[in-house]
């Protein structure tokens, strides 16, 4: 019997769902991969005859998931336009093909950054030192690399983003910022500090400090302040794009028992100065020094009005229901954290630990949990493609969901008969999709339960703003993931009843 | 339980590589991965963060991410608690420098998000402690012969140097540099 019963079955099915539906998806991939390194062959021929490519081209660096192919869906497809390389090229301390960036935009609204080294006008990594078996080709990277829920940013009302980077240690190949969305093997064999545990100490000849981000439109000046260097860089653009090249610090291959947490000896600090003169640091851990984003809209615009949302919504039982997506959450009964007095009510207490913004770290802290305390019936979840008893819910929406930081959304409070297992509130998962005004809304929500029982049931609009992954940088709330916002905003005072903007409410009674 | 502690590399873990490479094929293989390793991440967990719900959030992205990347785990480029343990400590690290749990791999796979009850956290609050003594018994065991011995002559039975000295037919200043090396390998293997 393990520990976490739950999260044993969930990978269960997990594995089960990639074996069924993934390895088609890889194995096409990997033959267009094939059929791309073919091209990029032919490419590197004639490149090669006119005396351009440095290096022989190798394979692309291949994400770890598939994006999905309707730009509409989930993270969205990579812009063309976004594609290109900015202009800024900082040169290796070693010398060779110079650092690039780049600044990817997906059709959904997110904003990924992607830098590394810069050959024949492609992003890419060398294939030195431990990465691709130091085979001495150029790897480029693929844009969906760089994109994935925990790295990338979400655009302003102006398509703009504010995604600092503190200065890290990362090899001299280039491969660790290509981005989130690679698997582990494809990153780095030796051991950077705080990350990859490989047992093997990368040589610190192979190691470079490198800063990356944006810092918005109002940013000025970045003075970088390291033990051997002392410089001041200009942000480039509109988006205060910034990618600073630094020899590593001494020591900097102590791996990964090294500074978790911590500031590591000589790690460079980076000053912003904003054109209205204020300034922060990077990195630091004192909030009244963080970088805040001048000149950039937090949100991507005012809500709309309940009188524009407002909807008739339809509402259908299903006994066996087919296709039904897991929820956001299913929690019990909620007990309100009051101060000062313990939460050690009688009877059997459930903890959610990945409960939107409660769900936080603080490198040197160690704090109990704070927050809503729920009840949960322990029962096993039923997702497993099996037919279940549900709620079709569909609804014409009045108002659009234009990108991943919008979206409609379906709470259920659960008033069942005494004595059964049921949970008392249950959050579907928002849309995942764009959605335009006037477009057919359907949620297919599993009721987690065979007992009778009545549901008061409302679908609201909700959005979110900041960077996509933000956590406690902002704790402002509105700010994150969609579905960190929702499960948040719902339980906060009397949010079930109240968050996001109310498109309709509904009642129904189950056998 | 030694194929539970992740930081010692004396002997490759044959059961956990064997689930890894027919995972490949076989849901049922990453799930007993899953319970193979299931505490000794807990516990890794657990004593970074001091939370059991941290523990276990941190934990069910790690095997989420392992999931996702186990077609890519080759056994001659290391073993399979490394592999894991890496991804857990890239997971932990991330964590700290967004102040937040990542979640991507369990959204990407379509996790539902994780409950737990009183039960569960009381007893992977207990883990961290467990681990401990696992860590340092099996720790101390690695060490070489002449070491463990000094080292559970001296330390564990508190017995005299000179004592020790004489039973193994060396000189104190020995039995004193043994016992001294062998606690600064312990140290090292067991201070993170």
């Amino acid at each position: 019997m393990s520990i976490l019963p739950q999260l044993e079955r969930d990978l269960l099915r997990a594995a089960d769902r990639r074996l069924s539906t993934g390895r088609p998806a890889r194995t096409w991939r990997s033959r267009r991969s094939v059929a791309l390194a073919l091209v990029l062959a032919a490419v590197a021929l004639v490149g090669a005859g006119g005396g351009e490519l440095l290096l022989a081209p190798g394979k692309t660096v291949q994400p770890a998931f598939v994006l999905p192919a309707n730009p509409a869906v989930g993270l969205g497809q990579p812009r063309a336009a976004s594609l290109a390389l900015l202009p800024l090229r900082p040169a290796d301390p070693a010398g060779g093909p110079p650092w690039g960036m780049r600044v990817i935009q997906t059709t959904r609204g997110l904003v990924c950054i992607q830098a590394g080294r810069v050959v024949d006008g492609r992003l890419g990594a060398l294939g030195i030192g431990y990465a691709f078996k130091g085979d001495g080709r150029f790897h480029p990277f693929a844009p969906a690399d760089a994109i994935s829920v925990d790295a990338c940013a979400t655009v302003d009302r102006n398509d703009r983003a504010f995604q600092p980077g503190a200065p890290t240690v990362v090899t001299a190949d280039g491969l660790p910022l290509a981005g989130e969305n690679l698997y582990p093997y494809q990153r780095v064999h030796c051991d950077l500090p705080d990350q990859e545990d490989w047992g093997v100490r990368c040589p610190q000849a192979d190691l470079r400090e490198v800063a990356v981000g944006l810092l918005g439109p109002d940013a000025a000046s970045i003075r970088v302040n390291a033990p051997a260097a002392k410089l001041v860089v200009t942000p480039y653009g509109p988006d205060g794009a910034y990618l600073i090249v630094l020899p590593a610090p001494p020591h900097a291959n102590t791996g990964h028992y090294g500074f978790l947490g911590r500031k590591a000896p000589g790690t460079p600090t980076l000053t912003v100065t904003y054109r209205n003169g204020s300034t922060c640091e990077l990195p630091t851990n004192e909030p009244r020094q963080q970088c805040s984003p001048e000149g950039i809209e937090r949100s991507s615009g005012p809500p709309p009005s309940a009188a524009q949302v407002k909807s008739a919504v339809h509402v259908r039982y299903q006994a066996r229901m087919v296709g039904a997506t897991p929820p956001l959450s299913a929690t019990g009964p909620e007990e309100q954290a009051i101060p000062g007095v313990p939460k050690s009510a009688p009877g059997k207490r459930a903890h959610s630990p990945g409960r939107g913004r409660g769900r936080t770290l603080h490198p040197g802290k160690r704090k109990p949990s704070a927050g809503v305390v729920v009840r949960v019936p322990v029962r096993p979840l039923r997702h497993d493609g099996q037919p279940v008893p549900g709620l079709l819910v569909t609804f014409t929406a009045r108002v659009g969901a234009p990108n991943i930081s919008s979206g409609y959304d379906v709470v259920l409070e659960v008033h069942a008969a005494h004595g059964c297992a049921a949970p008392s509130m249950i959050v579907a998962q928002p849309t995942q999709s764009t959605i335009a005004a006037g477009q057919h809304v359907r949620f297919k929500i599993p009721l987690e339960s065979n007992c009778r029982a009545s549901y008061l049931g409302r679908v609201f609009y909700a959005s979110s703003s900041g960077r996509y992954s933000e956590g406690m940088q902002s704790d402002r709330a509105g700010e994150g993931p969609l579905y960190e916002v929702i499960n948040a905003g719902l339980l906060r005072g009397r949010g079930v009843s109240t968050f996001g903007v109310t498109v309709a409410r509904f009642h129904i009674s189950v056998p | 339980m030694s194929n539970m502690i992740s930081s010692e590399r004396e002997e490759p873990d044959v059961v956990a590589e064997e689930l890894l490479g027919a995972a490949r094929t076989n849901p049922q293989a990453f799930a007993a991965f899953y319970r193979h390793f299931e505490r000794a991440l807990l516990g890794f967990f657990m004593r970074a963060t001091g939370r059991p719900e941290l523990a276990a959030d941190l934990a069910a992205e790690t095997f989420a991410r392992a999931l996702e990347s186990v077609a890519s785990f080759e056994r001659d480029r290391g073993r399979a608690d490394q592999w894991l343990f890496g991804i857990a400590r890239n997971v932990l690290a991330s964590s700290y420098r967004a102040s937040r749990v990542e979640a991507g791999a369990r959204r990407r796979l379509g996790l539902p998000r994780l409950v737990i009850d009183d039960h569960a956290v009381e007893t992977i609050a207990r883990l961290a402690h467990e681990h401990e003594h696992e860590h340092a018994t099996l720790a101390l065991a690695a060490l070489p012969e002449e070491q463990r011995s000094a080292i559970d002559a001296r330390v564990l039975q508190e017995r005299d140097y000179a004592d020790i000295a004489g039973e193994l037919s060396c000189s104190e200043a020995v039995v004193r540099q043994r016992v001294s090396r062998g606690l600064r390998t312990l140290r090292e293997r067991l201070v993170r």
